[in-house]
């Protein structure tokens, strides 16, 4: 799949979760970011990932829940009581403190899913291959970062095994001196290389590119607008004008970007293609999308808003929106026909 | 020369628009009040405002990623700030694998000294990319990532003002300017999880005394954030702070006199001799 039509579902995915507080819509949400999760994991490298989302989840719903009932105080279903003056802790415990809690959890889980399968299915290489060519230089130091971090952990491995043969055992933080100083001094000497091997294969300087003035007046136009945009916002409340302004420093300083990274030539090895399954992806995900931005007669809003306060109450469920909701599936039936159609023409 | 003037009072500019934005953008919870007060109060946690204020820090730190690359323009420093990303990465990986106590973290040492020995840019530099390359490497891409290396490309940034503190008690190479980086790294060790803490604090949002209540006047927002931070993170940043201050100790004159080394050994350029073209 192609690497924009991924960041098209991510963004849908996002913007969804963090627009509703309804947990009905919410556990959907996880559900369907679940079954991706699954099938994207069988074939990106799950190692990766140092938390696993659902484990994560669970987790995070747990301990969101539990400080929110034991710090606020509030709902009318009291499940007990905290005797004392102990602060913050001492009073009611309620049912409606724990769904609360479980429902700013069920959001932050919903991110960092969406984000672990952002990262497990795209490779580090599409990744870096994002950042925008006016940042060139950003993105060669962070290439050289990358290729050069598992050889700095296997530098600091050599280094203790060879401090182990001498002997040295660290015991406190100060003897971890002889294992820390040869390690940057050797990366440093190691930049030395790079930059010599840089040169020498004709690494030109930017010192030649100059930047006209005027793409750098429009940054700092659009700027000043974000700027006013937000003083407008919290001064008045002409919300046309706050968005205006907004909008279009946004796409000052974005447009300069784009013009400057259009002096600087970018080639590329192998160009990713686009698929009609990557359509299917952007429609499917657009479609999630619309219900959580945009007002659709006959569909109402006001079921993405919900608080249990002050008595728990059954969240409102609006079916079209769920059904819409399903539309993020499309990543997984898309990995699920194209691994069937595989395993077909392999036999 | 007018053009040069030019660039520098626009370079200028940009910086202080930018960081200005930025600083709006993270202390927004304390300034809604002309538009939310009437909203009723869910509509309001799953109202844009967070997710308008974050993309917004995202903005800000393109810019001020695209106005401070440009000190990273020939081979050697962008080899040696690769190689001391790639350290501080791993260092990040490591300490994901084998988390520390608290909040203790390694990374923030080699930023504040390359920062205070580089400069500010260079800090800058180091600071985000450092997150930027371990988000990369350990899948930590997330929401909260352009926040954080916001943050943490200011603590790089503001390391200089150690120097002139420095020059000041004529501490250089001597302990007192091992003691003025050990209070700067103590005070960035809280300063970071107090200005992280506020990305996601209205989302964390509830009826109480110490959650984000939009619409309340900005000393009873400080009041509201101070306790929530008081509550859930000052204990834990206090072990980032003893990690900085502890790290700085034991490991920060060696590591001063290594970096003071190379940046001597860095400071040469090619020039084409005379007559001749590169």
């Amino acid at each position: 799949m192609h690497t924009y039509s991924w960041l098209v579902w991510t963004a849908a995915a996002l913007i969804c979760i963090s627009v509703t507080r309804n947990p009905l819509y919410l556990i959907l949400f996880l559900f369907v970011l679940q079954i991706v999760y699954l099938m994207i994991a069988e074939q990106g490298d799950e190692a990766q990932l140092f938390v696993n989302p659902i484990k994560f989840t669970l987790f995070v719903v747990f301990t969101t829940a539990i400080f929110n009932v034991f710090t606020n105080h509030f709902g009318d279903t009291v499940l007990f009581t905290i005797p004392g003056k102990i602060p913050l802790l001492s009073g009611v415990v309620t049912l409606e403190a724990f769904v609360y809690g479980m429902t700013n959890g069920l959001i932050l889980s919903g991110m960092l899913t969406t984000f672990s399968i952002l990262n497990l299915a795209l490779p580090m290489r599409a990744l870096v291959h994002l950042i925008p060519r006016a940042f060139y230089p950003i993105a060669i130091i962070t290439s050289i970062a990358i290729t050069f971090a598992p050889e700095t952990r296997r530098q600091l491995n050599q280094v203790r095994e060879a401090q182990a043969v001498r002997g040295f055992r660290a015991r406190s933080v100060k003897d971890w001196m002889p294992l820390a100083m040869p390690l940057l001094i050797g990366g440093l000497e190691r930049s030395i290389q790079v930059a010599e091997t840089m040169t020498a294969r004709g690494f030109a300087s930017a010192n030649d590119v100059h930047i006209p003035n005027i793409y750098r007046l429009s940054i700092l136009g659009g700027l000043l607008m974000l700027i006013g945009g937000w003083i407008v916002s919290v001064t008045s409340s002409f919300q046309y004008l706050t968005f205006g302004l907004l909008t279009l420093g946004s796409v000052g300083v974005m447009i300069a970007f784009w013009w400057i990274g259009k002096q600087t030539p970018r080639s590329s090895y192998k160009k990713e293609r686009w698929h009609i399954s990557d359509f299917f992806i952007i429609l499917f995900s657009l479609l999630a999308l619309l219900p959580f931005v945009w007002d659709i007669p006959g569909i109402s809003r006001e079921t993405l808003y919900y608080v249990p306060y002050p008595r728990l109450s059954v969240p409102p469920f609006e079916p079209i929106t769920g059904t819409l909701t399903l539309g993020l599936l499309a990543p997984a039936i898309i990995f699920l026909i194209t691994k069937t159609y595989a395993k077909e023409r392999s036999t | 020369m007018i053009n040069l003037t030019k660039e520098k009072l626009l370079s200028f500019l940009i910086y202080l628009a930018s960081t200005a934005l930025g600083a709006i953008s993270f202390l927004y919870p304390f300034f809604t009040p002309g538009l939310e007060q009437n909203v009723p109060l869910s509509q309001v946690r799953a109202g844009q405002a967070p997710l308008v204020y974050s993309l917004l820090v995202a903005l800000c730190l393109l810019v001020i990623l695209f106005e401070v690359q440009s000190q990273a323009v020939d081979a050697k420093l962008i080899a040696l700030l690769g190689m001391l990303v790639a350290i501080n990465a791993a260092l990040r990986f490591i300490e994901v694998a084998i988390p520390g106590p608290s909040g203790f973290s390694p990374i923030f040492f080699l930023i504040i000294l390359t920062g205070y020995v580089f400069g500010g840019r260079f800090g800058f530099l180091m600071g985000t990319l450092t997150l930027f390359a371990s988000a990369l490497i350990t899948g930590g891409i997330g929401p909260w990532l352009p926040s954080q290396m916001f943050t943490v490309g200011w603590v790089g940034m503001s390391a200089p003002l150690c120097v002139p503190i420095v020059r000041l008690v004529r501490g250089e190479g001597k302990f007192s300017e091992i003691l003025v980086l050990m209070v700067f790294g103590a005070l960035w060790g809280l300063l970071y999880g107090a200005i992280i803490n506020l990305w996601s604090w209205p989302y964390i949002a509830g009826p109480s005394a110490h959650f984000y209540q939009p619409g309340e006047g900005w000393l009873e927002a400080v009041k509201h954030y101070s306790i929530f931070y008081m509550v859930t993170s000052f204990v834990w940043d206090l072990g980032r702070s003893f990690g900085n201050v502890l790290l700085i100790l034991v490991a920060g004159s060696a590591t001063l006199r290594a970096l003071r080394r190379f940046k001597q050994r860095f400071g040469f350029s090619y020039q084409p001799l005379e007559g001749q073209t590169v």
